[in-house]
């Protein structure tokens, strides 16, 4: 397989507004995870991206004729590939704004905001501040003997064996596991859930995203409407029966938590598992490191989040202004592409290289500013407590013979992944 | 250098506190726990670390003439 590497390799001559210059205009799908490869660092292909003879704006027109994205802007967007560029888009309140995000729902007609995904300052502050104790290190510290007992649990399934596919055996379900507990949703959802969830995101076309939709907005009215007459003491309860600025929350504010907690809460950490196992698998003196030094797991686990970055966000600008020389207008969206933020090589000395000990490591997969991902602290613990039972458990690992350890570099990553060990 | 800190407006994200746990500390429901401190000689970057990894921009640094060098007005 080979690789753009350069800006004439991907530039496009598709209408785009006129306010963009011609010579801006790429299309960079390569590097924006549908297509998988083969190699250890699986982002390598799209470092050239963020180099420092690269323009600081990119722009991806529409392409012509192709379904592509349904929730694309149909003009098309700014691509912006450089660390410091990506900190002012997702920070810079001013001129940049989230209102429309990830909203799904209105594919079925629903009008309720993701909350707090979609909502702007200043009144993004009062949901988070309203969230934020259920999801930070004092709450999470009551759910470390849990973790620890679920990962030992499913540890104790297969070390005997020498064997486990860490994608579908493991990554998929521990994060899960511990999300539905978390909100209090019934247990046998779980294969349900995931159906949902890939439709929603992976399938790409209106038919099955709209029939999942309308199977997740559903169910979650109805839980809500059961935790109203029924609370227990778990976080979809809390949320349906909490106060905002001295008041009930109304009900799109509920459902629109709801929703997009269940969005945000899936397969998240189960495509940052497979992705870490993979790369410790193909590169065992990351493993020999870490089992050597235990010490270095809150820094190793930063350094698979920086080299894993599995999914990018966006905004839409609030006004005109100009930006590097370009005129930006009102409306235009701004889609950041965070492996270019995390191997920028102006930000990240050696961005390259995966050092387990590095620090600082303030990279861009969680999102920065105010949208910072809400569950960041959570996937940390997650990933972290995994790493402490894990290489006190299972000796040296590699891949099993034989298998297909091709990743799509983004949120879709691995289904399976067959490791093997002796014992 | 000093840091001053918009306590009342922090969320919780608790990535100061991350970045240098000793200048940052938390109350016992996560919150930031402290409205600024003089930094001592030696630790001028860490604080400016803490200070800048904060997502809401509610930390403060102030350099020794008095001018707000984060977050950018």
């Amino acid at each position: 397989m080979t690789y753009p590497s350069t800006l004439d390799a991907v530039r496009v001559d598709h209408p785009a507004p006129d306010h963009v210059p011609r010579d801006r205009l790429v299309d960079i799908r390569f590097a924006l995870g549908g297509v998988p490869n083969d190699l250890v660092d699986p982002y390598a292909p799209s470092g050239w991206l963020s180099g420092p003879d690269i323009p600081r704006l990119l722009f991806s027109p529409t392409v012509p004729g192709e379904p592509g994205n349904p929730f694309a802007h149909p003009a098309g967007s700014w691509i912006v590939t450089h660390y410091a560029d990506i900190e002012r888009v997702y920070s810079d309140n001013e001129l940049f704004s989230n209102k429309g995000t990830a909203e799904f729902q209105a594919l079925i007609g629903e009008t309720f905001p993701s909350i707090p995904l979609a909502i702007d300052p200043p009144d993004h502050h009062k949901y988070r501040m309203f969230l934020m104790p259920h999801f930070g290190p004092a709450r999470l510290k009551l759910m470390d003997d849990d973790m620890r007992a679920l990962v030992n649990e499913m540890i104790d399934g297969f070390a005997d064996r020498g064997e486990v596919d860490i994608a579908w055996d493991f990554g998929r379900i521990y994060p899960v596991r511990i999300f539905m507990g978390l909100m209090g949703f019934p247990r046998d959802m779980f294969d349900q859930f995931l159906e949902w969830e890939w439709a929603i995101l992976h399938s790409n076309s209106f038919e099955p995203i709209a029939a999942a939709l309308r199977g997740v907005v559903d169910f979650l009215r109805g839980f809500i409407s059961e935790k109203e007459k029924a609370p227990d003491d778990k976080l979809v309860s809390a949320i349906v029966h909490g106060t905002i600025e001295g008041r009930p929350l109304t009900g799109d504010e509920k459902i629109g938590i709801v929703w997009f907690l269940w969005l945000g809460g899936l397969d998240t950490v189960a495509a940052t598992i497979s992705q870490m196992f993979r790369r410790m698998a193909l590169q065992p003196d990351i493993q020999d490191r870490i089992r050597a030094d235990r010490a270095l797991i809150p820094t190793a686990v930063e350094e698979f989040l920086r080299t894993q970055p599995i999914l990018s966000s966006g905004r839409r600008a609030k006004q005109d202004f100009e930006w590097h020389g370009q005129q930006i207008k009102a409306g235009d969206s701004f889609q950041c592409f965070n492996p270019g933020g995390n191997f920028d090589p102006e930000r990240f000395a050696d961005p390259r290289t995966f050092d387990p000990a590095r620090k600082p490591n303030r990279h861009m997969t969680f999102i920065a500013g105010v949208h910072i991902c809400l569950g960041a602290p959570l996937a940390r613990r997650e990933l972290r407590i995994l790493l402490e039972e894990w290489f006190r458990r299972i000796p040296a690992f590699r891949v099993k013979p034989g298998a297909d350890t091709s990743v799509h570099p983004g949120l879709l990553s691995i289904r399976n992944l067959p490791l093997v060990w002796d014992v | 250098m000093k840091i001053r800190i918009e306590k009342a407006q922090c969320v919780g994200n608790a990535r100061c506190h991350a970045v240098a746990d000793h200048l940052y500390p938390l109350d016992a429901e996560g919150y930031v726990a402290t409205e600024g401190f003089e930094v001592v000689e030696g630790e001028e970057k860490l604080a400016r670390n803490g200070a800048r990894a904060c997502p809401e921009r509610i930390i403060v640094v102030l350099d020794e003439d008095g001018t707000q060098s984060w977050p950018p007005r």
